[in-house]
């Protein structure tokens, strides 16, 4: 942070210009065409004026505004193609004003601004630039410039200039926070002619070091140019490249030394701001610039105005230029990036602080605040790069530091705390939590950092006795000294030296019924803790108040600082796997950074574990876990098994809050396992049997209509099973209740029905689960609109509940954001295994859909393994579905819906010699691509002769099926086992098979997919099937 | 990192970020907050460097080393490894002639990206270095 002031060179006018010169700068201007943007006859008009009230001698602020103005941007040239707005004549205002010194306060993105414009600057020779081409431009530019007029008057002078302006200018308004960039424009009526040369060398060479020397200038002027200041810093535009390029002209005197060419009064006078142009080089304005600056009110205007009307060229406007970009508004960091999470981070934190600064501002301090805040008396302060650095001694609130082995500690308060307290060595100053305390090895006291919330006591409201008590310790302690202590007498290496504070509100008088047991409990533990504040170490991530068992005080609790993360018991209700959205966003962004930068970053996770949250309240929460945490083994425990059962979860970050509209999907799972509050009553009154009923958890008669989104993140996030972590009371309830290992009272599993049953849902849409036959597989066809975007599957599937005879299958659409576990879609690659599909959607009329939280499991009888997906089919469910007999697919009719199954049989016609060949598949690998040797076969992939090579063949026929009754053929692809079968009776010459042995064929009965039905060039329909496995008695009788 | 107490500090704030990245490739957010309090304005620019992975650890058969930072322009700055200094125009004068800010957010990105191992490894010859190095001041 740093601090800016302004140029303290020489800024009053030795002489006034005369009108006359400088009409004839204008007019000079004119005449070099240099691209007025009207007619200068108008502004010399105005001018006239202004110069002559200037000639009177009156006190610059009274000055119309309004000449100037337009007589300003009236006069503004143009620069070839040069991007600088740059003023082009030197203006001699008579108006003197002291120059005042200004404080940025809210400097951050100046300062960043002032980095990056300083980084742009060319420190070039006087001599060299005043050679170059393109000298002309001169600019100066800087927050600094923008604030002129100390007078009272200026803002309703900014404001009927902007209106005038607009009226002239349709630009835009106004001002730039940040790089309030307003060279005014300065008529040199002395000498017109002289006015770029002797400015360039400055601007190019000197302006810097000038710029950062300090003035004093008179108080009250400093009031309202800050004033002026915090309204231009609240006015944000987009910093044009202009400014990158600008480099201010400060420094007067150097001006002078420079071939004894003078600067203009003016131009000196405002300093930084002037910015001068011309491609004729003449000689300087004689008129030496004096002490002080004369700045008027007209001269901020001007500024305003050029800002409000600068030309930008159209062709370099929206390219991002120079170093200033890092200030832009609108600048995209690197997205999940840190500066993106600094930047919002930041965001926070002065909104609280100024929420902060507005509640103590009119309030003095309450001695009853002891107990919440630390209470320490500055010894001794030093300024080091902006921050003040004071050593101070603790008088109350000494147990918040944690640290009892030494009174004193090191405070870092930053230059708008400072400020705001008037910090001295004397001073008694609260500073309340947050705070962050960082203790360094070698150092016998900590350094506090982060004191954003401050407030200075006056001596009088402290307690006189303990003041005594401070004054006699200050003498026989250590002597205050900000020299470092460099004794090691306390080196703390092997754990964290970074804690910070935390503040918990308890929101309980927001939602008074989701008041818990918890409170009642911790209501001692609170009190020995010194009110609401605990430390939080960083490293650890461990808090020290314990879990709630709402997610909404949870929430609450991290009112503030959202850093400390949620810790909360919650039971979970679904775990399924999603990949995650950002994922391809992600990964263009790398790309995009990838083609700038040579390394290639590390490909993001694809996928994420989702787990639905309940708490004992009926709010959900969606849960999302990186699959690093797996490797744990809290998370591993809790998602492979955890579901049903109740965990400790803390460091959950809260994302997002979702709603109905948002997520339909979540909340069609929600309502899935939302009940109403009959549960979760009666274990409340279980928990609370001693207590009144006023603290049985909110009556729940509607479902939820929110949900937060809440992520876990590696190292910070933790969980564990719940029990070990509750509070004694609760524990010994559960104890008592010896169901630990069991379901929680709050988990609603999953609702599975078989087939028939799911038709006679009452509700329009549902949850439900299915054990089922798969009867076949295949990619999604294009049945959708959509199918580009989203390609899934389609499983037909059976469950042997349907005794109608018209339905042997249902179908099932897996969309594509379905995760299926790979084994599992090993699995459904061979008809016949039987599934267990969780959770899927079914809609009244529609097909049964998997969507993205649903899970498919295969369906056994014992447990195999321990993976996440596995699940004991309960016994009568897997023997009914082992046991049923799949009933036969109907035969082909002319109406037999698309992308449906089958049953052909028929005549052979013909066959489509293009789809019939066979190749030498390799016996262990499956390779088709083998390579001859001779008479044997190689196979590349394993790196062997084949010896017995595999016969894989393709054939496709025309079949006339009677049950089509003439209305169309059926031209089948047929599996290897049917091709096989034909062909039983062929000896295979060289030439292959012979083409009418296969004609007239009868087509035993086959199996098939309705993939597409178009028509020939005969005009006859033609429907295409795929040959499916059959399945008799549940096995699938081919191999796809 | 630098003398004066605030350096200290600062070199502290360091070596968490290095423990807590190295162990949890995570940043907190207080000591984000933290660093944000002892670096200001420097910090948000630095982590941008970081984040578009900015900062160039260059080595070369003879043992010499520097780090090429890459600047919000796109311009590259030298920073040497065993020294804080930085060529930019903002470490000159803000840092150097009025000790206001503790470095520059090439330097401290430099700091950053090694306390979080987020260094862009190049391998290039010694002639390449010493072009690098010669063209020092050119970089600017």
């Amino acid at each position: 942070m740093y601090k800016k002031r302004k140029n303290p060179s020489s800024n009053k006018l030795k002489e006034f210009p005369s009108f006359d010169s400088f009409h004839e700068e204008t007019v000079t201007h004119d005449q070099h065409g240099q691209g007025f943007r009207s007619s200068a006859s108008t502004s010399t008009k105005r001018l006239h004026n202004e110069w002559s009230k200037a000639g009177e001698g009156f006190a610059g602020f009274s000055v119309d505004p309004e000449p100037h103005d337009r007589a300003h941007s009236r006069k503004r040239p143009r620069i070839g193609s040069q991007e600088q707005p740059g003023a082009c004549s030197q203006e001699r205002n008579p108006n003197t004003l002291e120059d005042i010194p200004i404080e940025w306060s809210e400097s951050e993105d100046e300062a960043e601004q002032e980095a990056d414009s300083l980084s742009d600057i060319i420190p070039l020779s006087p001599v060299q630039s005043t050679s170059q081409e393109g000298d002309n431009i001169i600019s100066s530019s800087d927050q600094s410039d923008a604030v002129l007029p100390a007078q009272p008057q200026i803002s309703q002078l900014e404001s009927s200039t902007i209106s005038h302006h607009s009226q002239s200018e349709p630009t835009p308004p106004i001002i730039d926070q940040s790089g309030s960039t307003s060279p005014s424009i300065i008529a040199s009526p002395s000498n017109p002619k002289s006015i770029g040369r002797h400015t360039i060398p400055r601007v190019l060479g000197h302006s810097r070091a000038k710029r950062f020397s300090h003035i004093r200038t008179p108080q009250s002027c400093a009031k309202v140019q800050s004033s002026v200041i915090q309204k231009l810093l609240l006015q944000k535009t987009e910093i044009t490249a202009e400014d990158a390029e600008i480099s201010d002209y400060e420094s007067a005197s150097s001006d002078e030394a420079d071939g004894g060419k003078a600067a203009s009064p003016l131009e000196a006078g405002t300093g930084s701001s002037v910015s001068i142009s011309t491609p004729d080089p003449s000689p300087a304005n004689p008129l030496s610039a004096t002490k002080g600056s004369p700045k008027t009110g007209s001269d901020w205007l001007k500024k305003v105005q050029w800002q409000v009307s600068s030309p930008k060229d159209g062709d370099n406007e929206e390219e991002p230029r120079g170093p200033l970009d890092s200030t832009r508004k609108g600048k995209k960091f690197v997205r999940g990036g840190l500066a993106e999470q600094l930047q919002r981070l930041q965001s926070r934190e002065r909104a609280s602080i100024t929420f902060w600064n507005h509640k103590v501002a009119n309030s003095t301090f309450d001695p009853s605040d002891q107990k919440t805040c630390l209470l320490v008396k500055v010894l001794s302060s030093c300024v080091e790069c902006s921050v003040h650095i004071t050593k101070c001694r603790t008088l109350s609130g000494h147990i918040l530091l944690d640290d009892p082995e030494s009174p004193y500690v090191s405070v870092l308060f930053n230059k708008q705390t400072a400020q705001q307290l008037g910090l001295q060595p004397g001073n008694t100053v609260a500073i309340y939590p947050p705070w962050q305390k960082l203790s360094i090895p070698g150092h016998d006291h900590p350094f506090l950092l982060c004191t954003y919330y401050c407030q200075t006591v006056a001596e009088s409201t402290t307690d006189s006795q303990e003041n005594l008590e401070v004054e006699q310790s200050e003498i026989r302690g250590p002597a205050p000294s900000l020299v470092t202590n460099l004794s090691p007498q306390k080196v703390q290496s092997k754990h964290s030296m970074l804690t910070s504070t935390r503040k918990s509100l308890r929101p309980s008088n927001l939602f008074p019924g989701t008041s818990t047991e918890e409170e009642a409990g911790t209501a001692t533990n609170e009190d020995s803790t010194a009110g609401n504040n605990r430390l939080y170490s960083l490293r650890t991530g461990q808090e020290r108040h314990p879990a709630v068992r709402s997610f909404l005080e949870a929430i609450e609790g991290l009112a503030g600082r959202a850093s400390a993360g949620l810790h909360v018991v919650a039971t979970v209700q679904r775990v399924w796997c999603q990949r995650h959205q950002a994922t391809l966003g992600q990964q263009a962004l790398l790309l995009r950074t990838a083609k700038s930068q040579t390394s290639v970053a590390e490909p993001t996770p694809e996928l994420r574990w989702h787990l639905l949250l309940e708490d004992g309240h009926g709010v959900f929460c969606e849960l999302q876990v990186p699959t690093v945490l797996l490797q744990e083994e809290g998370w591993a425990a809790c998602l492979h098994g955890g579901e049903g059962k109740e965990w400790v979860f803390s460091g959950l970050r809260v994302t997002q809050r979702a709603n109905r509209s948002r997520m339909p999907t979540l909340f069609s799972l929600i309502d899935s396992v939302w009940s109403d509050s009959t549960a979760r009553e009666s274990w409340a009154s279980q928990q609370d049997s001693e207590q009144s009923e006023a603290s049985v958890g909110i009556p729940t008669c509607l479902p939820p209509s929110f949900c937060y989104l809440v992520s876990a993140r590696p190292g910070e996030s933790r969980v564990e099973p719940s029990g070990d972590n509750l509070s004694g009371s609760l524990r010994e309830e559960r104890e008592k209740s010896k169901d630990s290992s069991s379901v929680s009272a709050v988990y609603k599993s999953t609702q599975v029905v078989t087939l028939a049953a799911s038709e006679e849902t009452a509700a329009d849409s549902a949850r439900i689960s299915l054990y089922v036959k798969l009867r076949f597989w295949r990619s999604q066809p294009s049945e959708d609109t959509n199918a580009t975007i989203e390609t899934g599957h389609v499983l037909f599937v059976w469950d042997g509940s349907t005794t109608d005879s018209s339905q042997q299958y249902s179908k099932v659409n897996v969309r594509q954001s379905c995760v299926i576990p790979e084994q599992v879609l090993n699995l459904i690659k061979q008809p016949g295994v039987n599934l267990f599909l969780k959770d899927i959607l079914w809609e009244r009329g529609r097909v049964l859909t998997a969507d993205v939280c649903s899970v498919l499991h295969q369906a056994c009888p014992e447990v195999v393994g321990t993976e996440w997906w596995q699940q004991v089919t309960p016994p009568h469910v897997w023997n009914s579905l082992s046991a049923a007999a799949t009933p036969g697919l109907q035969v082909i009719t002319s109406t037999t819906n698309l992308h449906s199954l089958v049953h052909v049989q028929g005549q052979i016609l013909s066959v489509d010699e293009d789809t019939a060949f066979s190749w030498p598949e390799c016996d262990t690998c499956g390779n088709n691509k083998l390579i001859e040797q001779g008479s044997s076969l190689q196979c590349p992939t394993c790196d062997k002769t084949v010896t017995e090579p595999l016969t894989r063949m393709s054939l496709e026929v025309y079949v006339d099926c009677p049950s089509l009754k003439k209305s169309g053929i059926v031209k089948i692809k047929l599996l290897q086992d049917s091709i096989q079968q034909l062909l039983s009776n062929q000896q295979a010459d060289d030439e292959g098979y012979e083409l009418q042995a296969v004609l007239g064929q009868e087509l035993r009965s086959v199996d098939g997919f309705l993939s597409s039905i178009s028509r020939d060039p005969t005009g006859e329909r033609v429907l295409m099937v795929e040959e499916i496995p059959q399945l008799q008695d549940g096995k699938a009788t081919s191999e796809s | 990192m630098a003398c004066g107490q605030l350096g200290t500090v600062a070199t502290q704030l360091l070596v968490e970020v290095k423990h807590l990245y190295s162990s949890n490739r995570y940043m907190s957010d207080d000591l984000l907050s933290a660093l944000q309090d002892v670096f200001g304005s420097s910090l948000l620019a630095s982590l941008d460097i970081v984040d578009r992975k900015g900062v160039t650890h260059v080595t070369s058969p003879s043992g010499r080393h520097l780090y090429l930072v890459v600047g919000s322009s796109g311009k590259l700055y030298t920073c040497l490894p065993s020294g804080l200094y930085c060529p930019c125009s903002f470490f000159t004068y803000a840092t150097l002639m009025r000790g206001e800010s503790l470095v520059c957010k090439h330097v401290l990105a430099v700091q950053l990206a090694q306390a979080m191992g987020a260094l862009q490894e190049l391998s290039v010859s010694d002639e390449e270095l010493i072009g690098l190095l010669m063209n020092k001041d050119t970089a600017q």
